[in-house]
């Protein structure tokens, strides 16, 4: 991974298995249709990757106010 | 009586996501005006309003609708297909995210970033279903904001 990032000159970042990508889009995306959707804070943002397994520091959230949301 | 700006958001953000569902695209401001009866200038500065929170993602250049996330507007390396229609994604997360959000059996359509083979990823809705590999995030989650094109 580091020497495919390297030849197209992109940052290293982080790899998960697809089954963790496919918690994660369950936990994000499940509630996006729903009419009382609202944007995670970023303590809520960070309890899902806690939950995850997802603590390297590559997840964690600068600031207490933003939020990452994708 | 018009509509307070927090309340039209609400609606203008449904209105995109359920044209999404539907139709498979990103709604124009006119699809979004007629549904809503709403005035297109006011349908625009709400997209800007949801935008700038971080909500939905407008193209830098021509406002227009770029990613309701998990949808996006243009094509993309990810393909979404399920009995109800089809879309694109942003990302591989986003991708997996659509089946999750429909909560119906998708196929993926993709291939992998390094060999270039098909990758292709099969879920219930419910469950992942096939599909290998891994998922790769260049950009570290507290930034992804930086710049959400290259995210």
């Amino acid at each position: 991974m580091v020497r495919w990032c390297a030849e197209r000159g992109r940052p290293v970042g982080a790899v998960i298995s697809l089954s963790t990508a496919w918690a994660l889009a369950q936990a994000w995306y499940s509630d996006r249709l729903e009419p009382a959707w609202r944007r995670r804070t970023a303590t809520e943002a960070q309890a899902v990757f806690t939950e995850l397994g997802l603590t390297d520091p590559f997840w964690r959230l600068a600031a207490p106010a933003s939020s990452p949301e994708s | 009586m018009a509509s307070a700006p927090h309340e039209l958001d609400d609606r203008v953000r449904l209105s995109v996501y359920r044209h999404f569902v539907r139709r498979g695209l990103a709604p124009a401001v006119r699809d979004i005006s007629d549904e809503l009866s709403a005035s297109p200038a006011a349908i625009a500065a709400s997209l800007e309003r949801l935008a700038a929170a971080h909500v939905l993602v407008l193209d830098p250049a021509t406002r227009r609708l770029w990613m309701a996330m998990p949808f996006s507007a243009v094509p993309t390396a990810f393909r979404v297909r399920t009995s109800g229609g089809e879309w694109w994604a942003n990302c591989a997360w986003d991708a997996l995210g659509i089946s999750a959000m429909l909560q119906a059996a998708a196929e993926i359509i993709t291939s992998c970033a390094g060999c270039g083979d098909p990758a292709p990823i099969r879920t219930t809705g419910r469950a992942l279903l096939t599909g290998s590999g891994v998922v790769h995030f260049a950009v570290a989650a507290a930034s992804w904001w930086d710049d959400i094109g290259f995210t």
